[in-house]
């Protein structure tokens, strides 16, 4: 997909934007990364330092080694991103977590709260199929300091404890039909 | 110079579901940045295998502007 932006002119305050809609179909894989390649001319610019561990969000100043711009060449400077993504396929079940401050205002995926603040976690599923879901198994994990993901066992980054204040609500429809557990280990 | 581009219509992270969406792009000079850049600005967008361009939910911006061209790259099955 190629953007061109009519503008000449980028400044501190102006920044590119683009938009495109798209169709993820079934032949795309479980997990998808979309990347960004971007001509902004000769740089006078730099991009923030990478600490120890790269990330493929992390904007990377690098040239056109794949030749994106079908120029023949592959030195031309580029500036790349990109992002990647899970998909939900036919038949699986969505778990959307989204957070607010005690009040219920902003649901969301983040909420700044300041020390002992309180906030209020949901948790939504939704099945993304018409079959019938006979045996469900739930499991979140409040973040704690060195906490590994659930599924990939990989690095969560939590940088402080949150502990549970109050029990699990359940919605009416789900009364008597769910059992609540609760664990530390 | 930061640069970020991904699924703008997304409720979870990195989780979503198949079906339409919009892809965003985004170029921004840091706040810090000494001087401006003048030149003529283009970006590409690899979608991955099973994304596919739709010209029928992209909505027209004078802009900029957006053209599928290769439908292929490189025989990766990205476009």
């Amino acid at each position: 997909m190629k953007v061109v932006w009519k503008t000449h002119y980028l400044t501190t305050t102006t920044g590119l934007t683009a938009a495109f809609g798209v169709d993820v179909t079934n032949d795309a894989d479980r997990t998808i990364d979309l990347k960004l390649v971007g001509f902004l001319g000769d740089p006078t610019y730099v991009v923030p330092a990478v600490d120890d561990e790269a990330n493929i969000t992390d904007t990377v100043l690098t040239t056109d080694q794949q030749d994106v711009n079908s120029n023949g060449s592959n030195t031309k400077k580029v500036v790349t991103t990109g992002a990647s993504y899970v998909i939900a396929t036919t038949n699986h079940l969505q778990v959307v977590g989204t957070i607010a401050d005690a009040q219920g205002t902003d649901w969301g995926q983040t909420v700044t709260l300041s020390p002992n603040g309180i906030a209020t976690i949901h948790l939504t599923t939704g099945a993304n199929s018409d079959e019938t879901f006979q045996q469900l198994y739930g499991l979140d994990e409040l973040p704690s300091l060195g906490d590994l993901g659930i599924t990939d066992g990989t690095d969560r980054d939590s940088n402080f404890t949150v502990s549970l204040m109050g029990p699990i609500t359940l919605p009416a429809s789900w009364q008597g039909k769910v059992q609540v557990a609760y664990t530390t280990t | 110079m930061t640069a970020q581009v991904g699924f703008t219509d997304t409720t979870s992270g990195e989780q979503m579901v198949q079906g339409q969406h919009q892809v965003g792009v985004k170029f921004n000079l840091t706040s810090t940045s000494l001087t401006q850049l003048n030149n003529e600005f283009t970006g590409y967008v690899l979608l991955p295998k099973g994304v596919s361009y739709d010209a029928g939910s992209t909505a027209a911006s004078a802009n900029y502007s957006v053209e599928l061209v290769k439908a292929d790259f490189n025989q990766t099955g990205e476009a």
